[in-house]
This record gives structure tokens, sequence and C-alpha cells, in this order.
């Protein structure tokens, strides 16, 4: 009876550690789980804290390419901005990027360009990833002029058009093909490349193309005029035509450069629309001020109309004709999506109109104030 | 009956271990949650102070008021002209204010002339108008450029000195 009561009491001394050793064990994985998370969260928040003040840095740096460490993890963006995990994104304005940015390296590659028009309307940035291969297709026209324009640390393959089809997959989690295309000339378009069974089964996603199509070269450099571009991706073993891309303009190689490293249209869309937003703010500033100056140097024959400078700069007509040519510019710039041809001659003029660079020299060389 | 009185005894020695094993842990908890927490106030407050720099950065390359000739900006310039021009612009409406925000947050900048004549002053932006619990102050030195000078005294255009006043709410 005495040992009965005794085989009881073990059991159910067992039974209650058991019990007990559970509890306790549930109690340390809920907490370490939770402690995971936050650390997660917390480490995002740095992250972001510190890439967006590295990033707003480097955007005020123009032509310099910085090379940054990043911690094992994955930066997202989009419309809204860049995110990094379940972080709420931060915006960078005029900041161009695939849509997601990793690295085996732990490198992200970073610069930025001065856009000009001809004033200088915003620094451009570019964001990617030594891990995102760029194929350049080498017949493509200007394609010296666009390795100008293209930083050394970015991998890039200059392939032939019959030889993209030999192009194999080498681990890069995005690849992005490239055609030059210009009026007059045998033009490819990705939709004729035939890509590697390596290339054809990545997700199609992470493979685009982009098709650059130069309406007018610029003058140091072909890519430094103004076209269009129509953004590829795609679709199973090929780039789909249907549905066909809609042609998005570009004015000059830093924008064209914006649409190279923007695998999706709609980045593309906001942020060039954010572009040309600041570019109607500039302008806003530049108009102001070229009227006031026209206010200071005119010289009326009416005593009352004359400003208090009148007489010191011959040519105060300028400032009038450059504040009216701004101030046709909003009226290009409404239509955000439109032609850009108009924006391009307004700055640079392309014959015997005339044009605010042509006008900001005609002010140099009569030493009155400049426009820009 | 002696035996069973023992057993309920040990039990609840048991349970009482457990119990004070299990405070013991809450407590720990809690101090460290306390920890943590001003762990993240303190990131969140260096977060703001980047913010900061962000906002005076941003500001100091805004191309609206860069010093340019032939389109060559001068770092650290501010030209008087468009200084004038942005602020008559920003002042104009709400809604000219707003296209500044995300750039500028909750901000106030000023523009001040040092030298030659300390008075002269810009209030380019003020959002300070609500119940800010923390102001972090920034002050940059900087040039004014005057691009027209005074023509009628024999006055070249000609730089001055200022400093450029941020102040980030939150």
């Amino acid at each position: 009876m005495h040992s009965k009561k005794g085989v009881i009491e073990l059991q159910f001394n067992w039974i209650f550690i058991l019990v007990a050793g559970a509890l306790i064990l549930i109690f340390f994985v809920v907490i370490v789980q939770r402690q995971e998370k936050v650390s997660e969260n917390k480490r995002d928040v740095d992250i972001r804290g510190k890439l967006s003040t590295i990033l707003t840095s480097a955007k005020q740096s123009t032509g310099t390419m910085f090379v940054i460490k990043i911690p094992d993890t994955e930066i997202k963006f989009d419309c809204s901005g860049y995110s990094v995990g379940g972080t709420a994104p931060f915006q960078l304005d005029e900041s161009f990027s695939p849509s997601r940015l990793k690295s085996s390296q732990q490198n992200l590659l970073i610069w930025a360009m001065d856009w000009s028009l001809p004033y200088k309307v915003a620094n451009l940035q570019y964001i990617t990833s030594p891990d995102i291969k760029y194929v350049v297709i080498a017949e493509s026209q200007a394609v010296n002029d666009l390795k100008k324009i293209l930083p050394q640390n970015i991998t890039v393959a200059m392939v032939q058009h019959d030889q993209v089809q030999n192009l194999e997959s080498t681990n890069n989690y995005m690849i992005r093909f490239i055609i030059i295309t210009r009026e007059g000339l045998p033009t490819y378009t990705p939709v004729t490349l035939t890509l590697h069974p390596s290339i054809s089964r990545m997700k199609d996603d992470d493979v685009s193309a982009i098709q650059i199509m130069i309406d007018e070269p610029g003058t140091d450099n072909e890519l430094d005029g103004h076209g269009r571009v129509a953004l590829f991706r795609k679709g199973g073993s090929s780039f789909s035509a249907t549905p066909s891309p809609v042609n998005k303009p570009y004015i000059k190689k830093e924008l064209l450069l914006g649409a190279i490293f923007s695998d999706r249209e709609e980045t593309y869309d906001c942020v060039s629309k954010r572009a040309f937003e600041q570019y109607a703010l500039t302008s806003e500033i530049y108009q102001r001020r070229t009227g006031a100056l026209f206010d200071l140097y005119q010289d009326n024959v009416d005593p009352m109309n004359r400003g208090p400078y009148a007489g010191f700069c011959d040519s105060f007509v300028i400032y009038s004709q450059a504040s009216d040519l701004i101030d046709g510019l909003n009226v290009f710039l409404d239509n955000i999506l439109g032609n850009k041809q108009d924006i391009y001659n307004t700055a640079y003029g392309s014959g015997i109109g005339e044009n605010l660079r042509k006008m900001n020299k005609d002010l140099l060389r009569r030493s009155c104030p400049l426009i820009y | 009956m002696i035996m069973k009185r023992k057993a309920q005894i040990r039990m609840s020695e048991s349970i009482a271990i457990l119990f004070v094993f299990f405070i013991l842990v809450v407590f720990g908890f809690i101090f460290y949650s306390k920890i943590e927490a001003r762990n993240f106030e303190l990131q969140k407050g260096q977060v703001q102070d980047l913010r900061a720099v962000e906002v005076a950065q941003t500001f100091s390359f805004l191309p609206e008021i860069q010093c340019t000739k032939e389109n060559v900006a001068t770092s650290n310039c501010f030209d008087i002209m468009k200084l004038e021009a942005l602020q008559e612009y920003i002042g104009e409406s709400l809604q000219n204010e707003d296209k500044y925000y995300d750039k500028l947050l909750r901000s106030s900048i000023v523009v001040k002339e040092i030298y030659p004549s300390p008075g002269n002053s810009w209030t380019i932006y003020n959002k300070s108008n609500f119940a800010w619990t923390r102001k972090i102050a920034t002050q940059i030195p900087i040039s004014l450029f005057n691009a027209t000078g005074d023509p009628s005294s024999g006055e070249p255009s000609r730089y001055y000195f200022g400093a450029l006043e941020v102040e980030v709410y939150s």
C-alpha cells in the first residue's frame, strides 16, 4: 500500500516537472521570437535612417561614383521610395533604381548627374547593384556614346544581336538588355532577341529590356539630345510584343540613364514626372528673376517706365524675351508624357530660333547679368 | 495522513519556487524592455538629428537658388534675386508652400546676411505652426551673390557673407 502511494507521487512529480518545464520553455521561445522580430525591425530602422542620409549626401555630389557597403538585406524601390524590410519607404525625389536592390558582395553603386535644360534643374541620382547585368546589343548605334556615360563599376556585357542566344545567366539576379536605334538605320527591338534557356528560366520580373529611339542626337554625345524609350519585360522565353510598350520621352543623357536603371515602366514614369515638376518649379524662379532683371535694366523713352539701372545693359530686351520663353515652357511641361522636343528647343534650339543658351551667351558677351 | 500532508507541502514549495522564478523573469523582462525603450528613444533622436542635417543639405543644394555662372554652380552660395523670387513664390499660396513640404518637412528656413548689412534676412519657408516637442537647429555659413551690384554707383556684382538657419521640428 505504502509503495503504491510512492509510485503515484513519483509519477505526479514527473508530470509536474514536464508541465512546468514546457511552460518555461514556451515562455522563453515566445520571448526569443519576439526579440528576433524586434531586433530585425531595429536593424531595418537603423539601415533605413543611415541609408537615407548617405543617399541624400551622395545626391549632391555629381559625377562621383560611391560604392557603399550594405548589410545582407534587400532594398525595394517603387514610386513611394526606398524601403528596407517592413519600414516605411523614404523618398529621394529624382532617384532612379531597379525595383530590387541586393548584392552578394554587399555593395551598392550610387552616383548622380546634373540635369540641366539649359539651367540646372536637379541632380538625378542612380542606384544599382554590381549583381545586375546590363547587356548592350553591340550593333546598336551610339554604343560608344553609351559606354562613355555608363559608370565603370557596373556589370556590362557587349553582345552582338545574333549572339544573344548564347549569352548564359551568370548568377545575376537581374538582367537588362539595352538596344539603341535611330531613324533611317536597321533597327532591332527586344522582341527579336532569342534568349538562352538559362535566362528564359529566370523570373519574368528579373529580365527586362529597354529600346532607346534617338529623335535628335546631342552635339557631343548622340544620347545627349532627346528621344523616346520603350520598356519591355520578359514573358516566358522572349520579350513580348503585347501589350505594346508605350514610348516614354527622355531629354538628355541624364534622364535616359534614369530609364536605363529603372526596370519598371511605372517607376520611370513617376520619377521622371517628379523631375519635370522640379523643372517647372526651377523655371518659375528663373522666370521671376529674369522679369526682375528686365524691370531693373529696361530703358524706356517714358521716364516713368525706366528701370533704376537703365542704360547699363543694352541687351535688356533679352530678359523680356527669355521670360516669355520660360513662361512658354510651362505649357510644354503640363503635358508630362507628351513630346519634349519643344522643351529641348527652348533650351538649346535647333536652327535659327531663339533659345535660352544663345540668350545667356549674348548677355555674357555684353557684360550683363546672366539668366543662369 | 502525515505522508499526504508532506506531499502537499512539497507541492506547495515547488509551486512557490516556480512563482518566484516567474516573478524574477517578469521583473528581468520589464527591466530589459525599459532599457530597450530608452535605446529606441535615443535611436529616434539620432534619426531626427540626421533628418535635420538632410533638410539643411537639401536646401543648400536647391538648384532654384544656387549661384551659377554659365550653369556652373558655386557651392554654399545663394543668389539673392533667386532667394527673393523663391520667397515670393512660396509666400504666395499654401499650395506653393506644400510643393516644398516633401523636401523641407516641418521646418523653418531663414537666410541672414552677416556682412555688410547684418539686418537683411529672408524667411523662405516656415512650417512651425503646430505643437512641436523637439527642435533641432542647424546653422551653415554661406555666401550671398548680388548679381547686379549697383551700376548707378559703379558697384559691380559682388558676394556677401551670410548664414543659413534651419530649424527642424518634430
